[in-house]
C-alpha cells in the first residue's frame, strides 16, 4: 500500500482530457447515457411490442404511426416521457432501424431500453460495493489493531471463494416461488435482490485500497497536528480523511461499474439476472445467439447487443484508466 | 524456495477455503423451503419419503451436514446426483472434468501465445502506430464478455465463412472457437502487463550490456528481458484460470460442450443440491491449488522471493 496518501491534485481534468482517446470516449458514453435515459421519449415501438408482419427483418428502418394500445401503455408507465414524444413527434415512431427479432420485436427499442436496465443495475451495484467496502476499509483502517486484522482476515478468506458459484445458487435458489414472495415483501424485487447481491461481493478490493489509504493518512502529519489541536475521531474522519479518500475511491468505482455490468450480463445472459419481459443487454445477447440456425442468420441480434455492450464496457475501462493515471502522477510514465 | 512448512500451511489454507465454501453451499440450498423434490407436481408422500430417505434429506440438519462434511474430507465421496437418476456426483464430475480442463488449457495457452506475442510486439514498438493499435485492443478485448466475442466468432467463422463446427465436442477443430473466445479477454490483460514488465526490464543496465555486446534487438528481448517481464504474467495466472473456468459457465452453453459448467448451471437451476456443491468444491480446489502452484513457479523464475507468504 502506498506510503504518500493520494489525493486530488490540480490540474486533474486537464491531465484527464489532454490523454489521447479520454475525450471521444467521454463522448461515446455521454451519448449511450443520455439515449438511454430518454429512451421513453423517442419515438420508437416498446420493446415489448410484437408485430409478426415485420418479424426478422434486417436494418432498415420507416417512418410509420405508431399502435395506440402502445402509446397508451406508455402513457400509463412513463406519463411525462409520453407527454414529451407526444408534444415533438405527435403519434409518428421510426421502426426497424436496427432490424427485428424473430418476434418482430424492434431491436433498437430493445437495446436502449435494455441499456436502461444495464446501467441502472452497473450504477446501483457500484454504489451497494462503494458504501460496503469504503465503510469497512475506513472502520479497519481507522480502528486498527485486532479489529482490523480480524476485518482483513476476512476479506483474505472472501477473495478465495468462488462469488460467481455461489451468486449462480443463491440466485437459483431465491427463484423459488415462496422465497421470492418472501422477499417481495421486504419491498425487494428480482432487479434490487440482483444489485444487491453483485454490490455484495464486489467491494473487497475497494475494501483494501481504503484500508491502505486510511492507515497511510492516520499517521499524516496533519492528522496529528488535528488531532493534537483536541479534534475527536469523528471529526479527524469527515474533515481529514474522506475529503481525501475520493480519488482512489472514484478511479476504483469507474472500474468497478463496467465490471458488475459485465457481471448482470453474464447471469442475464444465463437466465439467472434479468427476467423476461424485462431487457438487458445480457438477455439481448443470449437472444441474438440464440437466433443463429441454419435456418437464417440474424447477424444483427448479435453484432448491435455486442456492440452497444463493447462501447459501454470498453469507454468505461479506459476513462477509469485514464483517472487512474490523471488522479496518480507517480504513475505517469 | 517455499519451506515445507510453508507449503503445508497453505494447503491447510485451501482445506479451509473448502470448508467455508462447502458450508455456504450447503446453508444455501438448505435454505429453499420445499427441498429438491417439490417441483410443483403433487408427490404421494410415501414415495416422498422414501426419496427424502434415500439421498439422506431427512435426517436433522446439522447431522445431514457432520455427514457430508465426512464424506467430501475423509472419504472424497461428493454424495449422488438427485436429478441425474443412477450417477453419483464422481461419476459426473469424472466424464465432464477433463472436458472442461482441457477447453481451460487451451483457452489458456490462447491467451498466452497471443497475450505474450502482442505484449511484446508493443513493447518493441513503444510509441508507435503499432503499440497504440495493440494497446487499444487491449482495452477493447478486456471489456468485451467472452459470449460476444462468441457470438461474433460464430457469425464470423461458423455462418458466414463456413470453417468451424458449431456444437458439441467431437473433434479437436470444436474447440478452436471456444479457446479464442474463452482466452481472449485474458490475452489482452496478459498483454498489457507483458508489456508493462518488458518496458520496466528494458530500462535496466544489464540490458544495455546485452545491447552492447552485440545481440539483436530479438534476442535481447526474448532471452535477456523475456523472464524478468513475465512474472506479473505469471501471478496473473492464478486470476486467469479462475476467470477462464467461470467463464467456461457461458462459453460451454454456448458450443453445447459436456463439461462441468453446463452441469453446473443446470444443477443450479434444477436445485441438484449435491452435483451443484460438488462442482463448487472441485472449482475451490482446482483454482487454490492452481494459485499455490503459481506461487511456487514464481519462487523458481525470481530466485530473490522467499517463500514465506
Amino acid at each position: 500500500m502506498s506510503a504518500v496518501p493520494l489525493r486530488a491534485r490540480p490540474g486533474v481534468w486537464r491531465r484527464l482530457v489532454r490523454r489521447p482517446g479520454t475525450r471521444p470516449a467521454l463522448v461515446v458514453l455521454a451519448i449511450v447515457v443520455a439515449l438511454a435515459a430518454v429512451a421513453p421519449a423517442l419515438p420508437l415501438p416498446l420493446p415489448s411490442e410484437m408485430d409478426a408482419r415485420v418479424a426478422s427483418a434486417g436494418p432498415g428502418g420507416a417512418w410509420r404511426v405508431a399502435d395506440p394500445v402502445s402509446l397508451g401503455q406508455l402513457a400509463d408507465d412513463h406519463p411525462w416521457a409520453a407527454a414529451l414524444r407526444a408534444q415533438v413527434f405527435g403519434d409518428a415512431e421510426l421502426a426497424g432501424v436496427l432490424g427485428t427479432d424473430d418476434l418482430g420485436r424492434d431491436l433498437l427499442a430493445r437495446v436502449l431500453w435494455g441499456g436502461r436496465v444495464s446501467l441502472l443495475v452497473g450504477l446501483l451495484a457500484t454504489l451497494v460495493s462503494a458504501v460496503v467496502g469504503v465503510g469497512w476499509g475506513l472502520v479497519a483502517g481507522y480502528v486498527g489493531g485486532r479489529l482490523d486484522q480480524l476485518m482483513m482476515r476476512v476479506v483474505d478468506v472472501a477473495y478465495s471463494i468462488p462469488f460467481l458459484f455461489v451468486v449462480i445458487l443463491l440466485i437459483a435458489v431465491l427463484r423459488d416461488e415462496e422465497l421470492a414472495g418472501r422477499m417481495r415483501a421486504l419491498g425487494l424485487d428480482r432487479l434490487s435482490v440482483l444489485y444487491l447481491v453483485i454490490g455484495g461481493i464486489s467491494w473487497l478490493t475497494m475494501a483494501r485500497i481504503v484500508r491502505g489509504q486510511v492507515l497511510a493518512l492516520r499517521e499524516a502529519p496533519f492528522v496529528s497536528a488535528a488531532r493534537a489541536l483536541g479534534a475527536g475521531g469523528p471529526r479527524i474522519v469527515r474533515a481529514h480523511v474522506l475529503p481525501n479518500l475520493w480519488g482512489v475511491v472514484v478511479v476504483y468505482l469507474t472500474l468497478t461499474v463496467p465490471r458488475v455490468m459485465l457481471f448482470e450480463a453474464f447471469l442475464s445472459f444465463l437466465g439467472l439476472g434479468v427476467e423476461p419481459p424485462g431487457v438487458s443487454w445480457g438477455i439481448l445477447a443470449s437472444e441474438g445467439l440464440e437466433s443463429l440456425t441454419v435456418l437464417g442468420v440474424s447477424w444483427w441480434l448479435v453484432v448491435f447487443p455486442g456492440l452497444a455492450l463493447a462501447l459501454t464496457l470498453g469507454t468505461l475501462n479506459l476513462l477509469g484508466d485514464a483517472l487512474r493515471d490523471a488522479l496518480d502522477p507517480r504513475l505517469v510514465r | 524456495m517455499i519451506t515445507p512448512r510453508t507449503l503445508l500451511l497453505r494447503l491447510l489454507g485451501v482445506a479451509g477455503i473448502v470448508l467455508v465454501v462447502v458450508t455456504v453451499c450447503f446453508a444455501l440450498m438448505h435454505a429453499v423451503p420445499g427441498g429438491p423434490f417439490d417441483d410443483g407436481r403433487d408427490i404421494d408422500p410415501a414415495i416422498k419419503a422414501n426419496l427424502l430417505a434415500r439421498y439422506d434429506l431427512d435426517a436433522p440438519l446439522p447431522q445431514q451436514y457432520v455427514r457430508y462434511m465426512g464424506n467430501v474430507f475423509l472419504r472424497g465421496d461428493l454424495g449422488p446426483s438427485l436429478k441425474l437418476r443412477d450417477y453419483s456426483v464422481n461419476q459426473v464430475l469424472a466424464e465432464s472434468l477433463p472436458v472442461s480442463m482441457t477447453l481451460g488449457v487451451c483457452a489458456l495457452l490462447v491467451a498466452l501465445a497471443i497475450g505474450l506475442g502482442a505484449g511484446a510486439l508493443a513493447a518493441a514498438r513503444r510509441g508507435g502506430w503499432v503499440d497504440t493499435l495493440v494497446m487499444g485492443g487491449a482495452t477493447l478485448g478486456i471489456s468485451l464478455p467472452n459470449f460476444v466475442i462468441a457470438g461474433l466468432l460464430v457469425l464470423l467463422f461458423v455462418f458466414h465463412w463456413r470453417l468451424f463446427p458449431l456444437t458439441g465436442l467431437t473433434s479437436p477443430a470444436h474447440l478452436v472457437l471456444p479457446s479464442i473466445a474463452l482466452g481472449l479477454p485474458f490475452a489482452a490483460s496478459i498483454a498489457r502487463l507483458f508489456r508493462t514488465g518488458l518496458l520496466e526490464v528494458l530500462g535496466e543496465d544489464w540490458i544495455r550490456t546485452a545491447r552492447a555486446k552485440g545481440l539483436t534487438g530479438r534476442a535481447v528481448l526474448w532471452r535477456h528481458a523475456a523472464r524478468p517481464a513475465m512474472l506479473p504474467v505469471v501471478s496473473f495466472l492464478g486470476p486467469a484460470l479462475a476467470g477462464i473456468l467461470s467463464g467456461s459457465l457461458v462459453v460451454e452453453q454456448i458450443f453445447a460442450i459436456p463439461g462441468m459448467g453446463s452441469h453446473f448451471v443446470d444443477s443450479a437451476l434444477n436445485a441438484d443440491y449435491y452435483l451443484a456443491s460438488g462442482v463448487v468444491i472441485v472449482y475451490t480446489v482446482l483454482v487454490s491449488t492452481a494459485n499455490l502452484a503459481v506461487d511456487l513457479g514464481y519462487a523458481l523464475l525470481d530466485p530473490r522471493v522467499e517463500g514465506s507468504t
